[in-house]
């Protein structure tokens, strides 16, 4: 590949107000290779690529880029799509009620004279889809298609712009293992077809199969540029460099003192909200124990959100039946407000749609789930509701000016802490994480581990929802698996492994 | 200096707002604007506006949009002329029947959108439809009047009184030194709690200008009244609502679950809201608001007219949008209401015809969110 750079950039500034979040990035992209991007929230990495990408126009930001040895002045974004330059962001830019196809090909329809041909539409978005090897139709709607696939599908879009280089935001935070994988295999067969990549990830331990260069940035600086085959890839050497120091263990210690039955799930059977007849749980049956960390692996689609939803106030599905149990006794829960008083808490696996109450400040967000508690001769002691947030922002550590600030501000690891205050400050006795570090850095997530650790220690339940297989092993004291809807495996602390996990998948897949 | 220009020219967008408005038609009008008889009619004429001002502010602050408080008025003026003037019933059942049946229409109203799931678009729109016919059809189409004296005080009363210290209306130099005194104090005791948790307060000058700014114009206001025939008693009233309703909003945990209802309604029923009884309960107080509005203008006018209440869920959700919506409270649509009245004022002494005068209110509703949220913007980067 040797010198030819498809992308370089020279002394590049951007600052917002008295932050500065690029300091003078200067950064090489070869052509044709995978370049990975690392680094913690914060670091500036979505920044830098929103400023290749156009979506900080020309003249935001100091310094200058090239591509193709060209001098970028990009206006918008679309400018750059002329280029050859696609980017995938985090938060992907689909149109829910519209379909799969015609996302695909949004401003760059099959049109002649400005009326559009479905059947071509239709018929190229099937090839592209066929292409990537998603299973999914194109008359879909996109509201009605998982996080993964969504993924996939601005892939599509990505490609049927005739992409030259490809910028991906953490694309696999959303997929689990095997779609994770392959995703990966993808980018290198675009590899082979020409198309140079960048992919910004915290999920150290993929991209040590894939990559070919990875820049480290850290407080808005490149740290170090390191290629494999000559330079230390290994996950210990970038972490260091993210965080600027040693990190032994991803995984806190933890004593494990697990005792009875806490919660107890029996017979959970969930239909589909809009679709009477099809069932999403059948007879789901599980427990948690006192101070334990319990683990629920699966597949995207395997119900397992659902689960989390419904057992939760019945916030998903209809025609529920089953029976839940604290301490041996039956509950009566239906509504949110219900769980909440029994004793459940459940931190959504989307902070932003289930999650965060955007305009709102940390304080109020903190203490929303716990009004009562603050409520003094009929008004809200706002001193107090002060303190307590003061008091969260400490012992969790949240990144932010002060408590009044608004959460819409917070990088994503800070905004799932104050999530996570909501819910502690609920007083819970069994705790529901769905996915809980999805799309957070390396450094906050072990707070967020440290967090959990606390909270087993005080003797309560945490059922442990996550994608991230090295995260389960790494945090569960036992694992279920469920697949499709049923609970097809459960597996002491021994026995989890990655190796078990999937081929208990792969087995009820088999069955199925 | 830049401490100053950090302090949001998006909240003071909509003063420099109604800066503009009054210096325009304090100049098109040639000063009559000012004088102490139309001071006075801004008031007694948009006294509804207001009230429904505040009813609308909790809606929109729900993400939902009340379009039947118009129909409200009508109904309430129609109604309670039925009862009181046509059937001569007393002034108690009279009021008690009319309370009843807004409570009944709000409760249907409220339900339909929050366990019906009906679009709140949809459902006001429907019940704009019912409650005029039937509004109708209770008064047989005609003016009913004239109204009980107790009615005709709260809409057209003023609390007249021959104390006079320094020559001013004792009432109105009482009202002003007490205002005067809240502010200050307030605000005395707002910046000492910021500072004492170390929030970011505004600088001294600024906030000595803005205290300094909101009295001058209270005391013009309230010397005009002086000058006339005293304190309007529905202002009185108003300044209760106001207070109240902006405890309730602020300092309340309900007034925190309407926000979060409007912001982010999944993530707020997750969090143990019940989205649906706030959505309710800001219907069924919608219906006793806009009722009550419609007693003021039956009362100011002496009688219920057919066209009462035309145009007004427009003027109210304008009123609500130039104040800011629910990230500026109860103020900012008190703000954005008295934009509108001094608006709707000045073109009824420019005698502008009805017909310019709906042109004007469209152009001033885009023009001033256009500018607010301009504002807001630069205040963000």
């Amino acid at each position: 590949m040797g010198n030819d750079y498809i992308l370089e950039t020279q002394n590049i500034f951007k600052r917002f107000g008295s932050v500065t979040a690029l300091n003078d990035v200067n950064f090489k992209v070869r052509r044709g290779e995978i370049h990975v991007l690392c680094g913690e929230n914060g670091a500036g990495k979505s920044t830098l690529m929103n400023v290749i990408s156009g979506v900080y126009p020309h003249g935001t930001y100091e310094g200058k880029f090239f591509y193709n040895g060209e001098e970028c002045r990009f206006s918008s974004v679309s400018d750059s799509e002329e280029k050859g330059i696609a980017i995938i962001h985090q938060h992907l830019a689909l149109f829910p009620l519209l379909s799969v196809a015609e996302n695909i090909f949004i401003n760059n329809e099959f049109a002649k004279k400005g009326i559009i041909n479905w059947d071509e539409t239709r018929q190229k978005a099937q090839e592209l889809i066929d292409s990537i090897g998603i299973n999914v139709n194109p008359t879909t709607l996109v509201k009605d298609i998982g996080v993964g696939k969504k993924q996939l599908v601005e892939i599509c879009k990505a490609i049927s712009r005739d992409v030259k280089l490809l910028i991906l935001d953490e694309p696999t935070a959303a997929l689990n293992e095997k779609e994770s994988e392959d995703l990966l295999n993808m980018l290198l067969d675009f590899k082979k077809r020409g198309i140079t990549s960048i992919l910004i990830t915290h999920k150290l331990n993929e991209i040590g199969k894939v990559c070919d260069t990875i820049t480290v940035l850290r407080d808005g600086s490149t740290i170090e540029t390191l290629e494999k085959g000559k330079d230390d890839i290994s996950i210990g050497h970038i972490v260091k460099a993210m965080v600027g120091r040693e990190m032994t263990n991803l995984y806190p210690e933890r004593e494990h003192k697990v005792g009875d039955v806490l919660f107890e799930i029996k017979d959970w059977t969930v239909y589909h909200p809009l679709h009477i007849d099809i069932e999403v749980l059948h007879k789901v049956s599980l427990n948690v124990r006192k101070g334990e960390v319990l683990g629920i692996a699966g597949l995207m689609g395997a119900g397992r959100t659902e689960l989390a939803m419904s057992v939760f106030g019945r916030s998903y599905g209809q025609n529920i039946s089953g029976e839940l149990y604290l301490h041996g006794k039956k509950l009566n829960i239906k509504s949110t407000g219900d769980a909440i008083k029994a004793g459940l808490a459940y931190v959504s696996e989307d902070r932003h749609e289930y999650g965060l109450i955007k305009g709102m400040s940390i304080k109020d967000n903190i203490t929303l789930a716990s009004l009562k508690q603050f409520i003094h001769k009929g008004s809200l002691d706002s001193d107090r509701e002060i303190m307590v947030a003061q008091d969260y922002k400490g012992k969790l550590r949240i990144k932010c000016k002060n408590v009044d600030q608004k959460v819409d501000e917070l990088s994503g690891g800070n905004q799932q802490k104050v999530i996570f205050s909501r819910w502690v400050m609920a007083k819970p006795e069994v705790v529901i994480l769905d996915e809980p570090t999805r799309g957070i850095d390396v450094g906050s997530k072990y707070e967020i581990y440290q967090i959990i650790n606390e909270l087993v220690a005080e003797g309560k339940g945490v059922i442990f929802i996550s994608s991230d297989m090295p995260e389960i092993i790494g945090m569960s004291d036992r694992v279920y698996v469920l697949n499709e809807g049923s609970i097809i495996a459960e597996l002491d602390k021994e026995d989890i492994s990655q190796v078990n996990i999937m081929s208990a998948i792969m087995e009820g897949a088999k069955d199925a | 200096m830049s401490k100053l220009k950090n302090i949001s020219l998006g909240k003071y967008g909509l003063v420099i707002a109604l800066i503009l408005v009054v210096i325009f038609f304090g100049i098109t009008t040639r000063g009559t604007l000012f004088n102490a008889m139309n001071v006075s009619n801004i008031f007694m004429q948009n006294a509804y506006l207001i009230i429904l001002s505040i009813s609308m502010f909790f809606c929109l602050s729900t993400g939902c949009v009340d379009l039947s408080v118009a129909s409200f008025v009508l109904f309430s003026g129609a109604f309670f002329g039925f009862l009181s003037v046509t059937n001569h019933i007393s002034l108690g059942i009279s009021l008690l029947a009319l309370f009843a049946s807004a409570l009944v229409l709000g409760v249907a109203q409220g339900f339909t959108i929050a366990y019906l799931n009906v679009p709140p678009f949809i459902a006001t729109l429907g019940f704009e439809l019912l409650i005029k016919g039937m509004a109708i059809a209770i008064s047989g189409g005609q003016t009913l009047g004239p109204f009980p004296k107790a009615i005709q005080f709260l809409g057209g009363a003023f609390l007249t009184t021959k104390a006079r210290v320094f020559g001013l209306d004792a009432i109105c130099l009482a009202a002003f030194v007490l205002f005067v005194i809240v502010q200050v104090v307030g605000e005395i005791k707002k910046r000492a709690k910021r500072k004492h948790y170390g929030f970011p307060v505004a600088s001294v000058p600024a906030t000595i200008v803005r205290i300094a700014f909101i009295c001058l114009t209270v005391g013009f206001v309230l010397l005009r009244f002086s000058q006339h025939n005293g304190m309007p008693f529905i202002l009185v009233i108003l300044v209760c609502l106001v207070v109240v309703y902006s405890y309730l909003s602020t300092r309340t945990a309900f007034g925190r679950y309407v926000y979060a209802v409007g912001a982010s309604r999944n993530a707020a029923r997750l969090s143990g809201v019940n989205d649906k009884k706030v959505i309710m309960t800001v219907f069924i107080n919608a219906s006793l608001l806009s009722t009550f509005a419609g007693l003021v203008v039956a009362g100011r006018l002496n009688a219920a007219t057919m066209t009462a209440g035309v145009g007004y869920e427009l003027e109210a959700i304008a009123a609500v949008s130039i104040g800011g919506g629910s990230s500026t409270g109860i103020f900012g649509a008190f703000c954005g209401a008295a934009i509108m009245a001094i608006v709707i004022n000045g073109m009824n002494v420019l005698g502008m015809a009805a017909d310019m005068q709906k042109v004007a209110k469209g152009l001033i509703l885009l023009l001033a969110v256009l500018f607010d949220m301009y504002s807001k913007k630069r205040s963000k980067d």
